[in-house]
């Protein structure tokens, strides 16, 4: 199991009761979830204003917090920054590898980076459930 | 005898009820003023602005509205502990105030880069191809091609839907990696936040539009915060480096207090793992990956800055200079092999050339007229007394014994990059913008260098005063120009009719570069200025110039040629004194002259084409 990354002064060891522990599948459920929702949206052409707001949310951040989920990253604000990090940087460079091999589909994209989303929240649900947040206390 | 009447001490309920008042006084107050705001730039007239840019039309409530948030963000600073949504919230507010004004003064997206960054991506959608010959973007696609991905799959009619708001999307963005690093070098939240407010009123140089810079600086800030988070050096000792010194005499008093404030880790350790370091580094080249065919000059700014985080032994991750070098190069030499086959020796020969950097950077900024001479001037002035006040928070944090090492060096960083080249003169624009962050950080450590939570009358009065000049000088400074960088429908309706019209390979005549077009075709079209591609007889009148217009109007390569002129260009040209002959009076000598016909013209804008000429011996 992979230890906790921590901030400055390492963390006291926190026990967790089974009802802490259930949170901490929502978020790769969640992101499974979003990653259907974003490809459901494009092959339906979904109303424009629900189109967008789902895909600017899944771009930015799908496959960045699948990725993130899997180093155990417990702040929230670290969290969201390495996940939209990771999210635009993966959609950039599958985006350009895309164009340069002559074969530019914005759905094809969109579904590798789904693809990527979902099997790193799979990973994530593997894991040992830990909560999902700030850390309490 | 009178008798007073006795003062009844309030209840328990009174007593909370005061509280709750009390706690909700600032949110509220910033609420009303948001909403005095919105009311009050919905009545500003972008059309009245004069060359000191959008401060001339601002209404007076719309500041007072900005002031008031600034007074309720100080007050919460007051507080402890200090209430992070409700801190979020006004720095949410004041990102929309700042960069969301001209969205909702102009009905037209502004700045003609980001037209340009429009048809480029507009190039893309279309044609699904990357041409490095067609222009220089065109080597360094990253950032239009995830452009193009967000305009598709997001179902948006156009590029042109991402420009207005983008300056608000970016600097949302640059919160996250900002609050990371400065957490990282205090734990006092008084510091960290009006770190983060005096980034945002210092961010003049308006480089966060729909552009490459935009994004490459977002990538650029999560990198440096990885680093500085979980991969700094977690022990070091002056003491090896002191003796070697002392075994060969080289050691004095000085040198060791030096080496003592150098060589500690000014920044806490992380516990990580080496699987966890393996990860993170990982992610840093990731990153890194996707900033490098994104933009031109951003790859070398993070270069620098992890370079000198790992000559100074600030960075765990010693072989990231080298792979960050390797996937540079690699891109400059395959990648980008088109643009350097052709502006090659132009770039050799900047480098190293400091003056040369100056002199385009200040010297060539410094003319135009009165009113911009004001905005050129602010902006040197706030540029070199905001970098002192960074420069005396440092000391001041020196010497409270707070070592901030990394952040002076990560603030100096990307000066080296002036002998790297001039950038077109803007490389000190790019400069102040990457050393920002670390400087906004000292510049607040003025005020808080310690957790000391002593009340200090000094800090009482300077802080207001500082936060809200630089408020006021913020309007200078990011929109002093903005008399030339707003465009009118009227001017747009003309670029479009040139687009509806023109045929490909036509040449697309500018007065200067600031018009609203490239945005369609931009693949197809010669696009060109009167600045930048006449060579003007500046011993001749203007009908004898008009005579060499002429002539490049009628190359026989183009299958046709115009001439557009808006309002935009005619004020950059007042502004800016570009041309040896002022817009108006060219437009003037174009309608009466024989030689053109005008094919289009409304209020913002005229169309020029050569008149038709009849063949010798024709009845």
């Amino acid at each position: 199991m992979m230890p906790r990354l921590t901030n400055a002064v390492t963390q006291p060891r926190q026990t967790h009761t089974d009802s802490e522990r259930q949170p901490s599948k929502l978020l790769p459920i969640g992101l499974v979830l979003a990653a259907v929702l974003a490809v459901e949206v494009v092959v339906l052409e979904a109303p424009p204003l629900i189109r967008s707001s789902v895909i600017l949310l899944f771009l930015g951040f799908g496959p960045g917090l699948g990725l993130v989920g899997l180093l155990d990253i417990r702040d929230l604000t670290q969290q969201l920054v390495l996940g939209m990090g990771i999210s635009l940087a993966l959609a950039t460079l599958i985006s350009l590898l895309s164009i340069y091999s002559g074969y530019w589909s914005p759905l094809d994209i969109l579904l590798v980076l789904a693809a990527i989303t979902i099997v790193a929240a799979l990973f994530q649900l593997r894991m040992e459930p830990k909560p999902f947040g700030l850390p309490r206390g | 005898m009178a008798s007073f009447p006795l003062l009844k001490p309030a209840t328990t309920q009174q007593l909370a009820l005061r509280a709750l008042l009390r706690d909700a006084l600032g949110p509220i107050t910033a609420v009303v003023a948001i909403v005095i705001w919105v009311l009050a730039v919905d009545t500003a007239d972008y059309r009245l602005m004069t060359d000191i840019g959008l401060i001339s039309v601002l209404p007076l409530s719309a500041l007072l509205a900005m002031v008031a948030l600034t007074l309720c963000f100080l007050h919460e600073l007051t507080r402890s502990p200090i209430r992070t949504p409700v801190v979020l919230f006004f720095i949410v507010a004041l990102i929309f105030m700042l960069f969301g004004v001209t969205a909702l003064i102009e009905p037209i997206p502004r700045f003609e880069s980001a037209w340009k960054h429009v048809g480029v991506t507009d190039v893309v959608l279309r044609t699904g191809t990357i041409d490095p010959h067609i222009d220089i973007y065109f080597n360094w696609p990253g950032f239009f091609v995830l452009a193009a991905l967000i305009t598709e799959l997001g179902g948006f009619e156009s590029p042109l839907s991402l420009v207005n708001w983008a300056p608000v999307v970016f600097n949302l963005l640059y919160l996250g990696p900002l609050l990371m690093i400065f957490r990282r070098a205090t734990s006092d939240t008084r510091l960290v936040w009006l770190g983060v407010w005096i980034f945002y009123l210092a961010n003049w140089v308006g480089q966060d539009y729909l552009s490459p810079q935009a994004f490459a600086f977002f990538l650029y800030l999560v990198i440096l915060a990885i680093l500085i988070t979980w991969l700094p050096v977690s022990t070091a000792s002056p003491a090896k480096l002191i003796n070697l010194l002392r075994r060969y005499r080289l050691s004095g008093r000085l040198i060791e207090r030096l080496i003592n404030w150098i060589v500690p880790p000014d920044l806490p350790a992380s516990p990580i793992t080496r699987k966890q370091q393996a990860a993170l580094g990982l992610v840093v080249v990731l990153l890194y990956a996707a900033v490098v065919p994104s933009h031109q000059l951003t790859p070398f700014a993070i270069l620098g800055a992890v370079t000198i985080l790992v000559i100074s032994n600030r960075c765990q991750v010693r072989y990231m200079p080298v792979v960050m070098a390797i996937l540079a190069v690699v891109w400059l030499r395959y990648m980008a092999a088109a643009y350097f086959a052709g502006h090659g020796s132009q770039v050799a020969d900047q480098v190293g050339a400091v003056s040369t950097s100056l002199i385009s950077n200040l010297g060539e900024r410094l003319s135009g007229s009165p009113g911009h001479l004001i905005v050129v001037y602010l902006r040197s002035t706030a540029s070199v007394i905001f970098w002192a006040l960074a420069g005396f928070g440092c000391l001041r944090r020196i010497r409270h014994k707070r070592w901030d090492f990394s952040f002076a060096i990560l603030a100096l960083a990307p000066f080296p990059l002036l002998a790297l080249q001039s950038y077109g003169g803007e490389m000190l624009l790019r400069i102040y913008f990457f050393s920002l962050p670390f400087m906004a950080f000292f510049v607040a450590a003025l005020f808080f260098p310690t957790k000391s939570l002593s009340r200090s009358r000094v800090r009482r009065v300077t802080l207001p005063l500082l936060v809200l000049l630089l408020l006021t000088s913020f309007f200078f400074t990011r929109y002093g120009n903005e008399r030339m960088d707003a465009f009118t429908p009227n001017e747009v309706r003309a670029t479009t009719f040139i687009y509806d019209t023109a045929p490909e390979g036509s040449l697309l005549l500018a007065g200067t570069a600031k018009t609203p077009w490239k945005h369609r075709n931009y693949e197809s079209y010669t696009h060109q200025t009167l600045t930048d591609s006449v060579e003007w007889n500046l011993s001749g009148d203007l009908e004898t110039n008009l005579d060499l217009l002429k002539v490049k109007m009628n190359g026989s390569q183009y299958p046709g040629a115009y001439l557009i002129i808006t309002r935009s260009q005619i004020a950059n040209d007042d502004m800016f004194e570009l041309l040896p002959y002022r817009l108006d009076d060219m437009v003037a000598a174009l309608s009466n002259s024989d030689d053109f016909d005008i094919l289009y013209a409304n209020e913002d804008a005229i169309i020029f084409v050569l008149a038709p000429t009849i063949p010798e011996g024709s009845p």
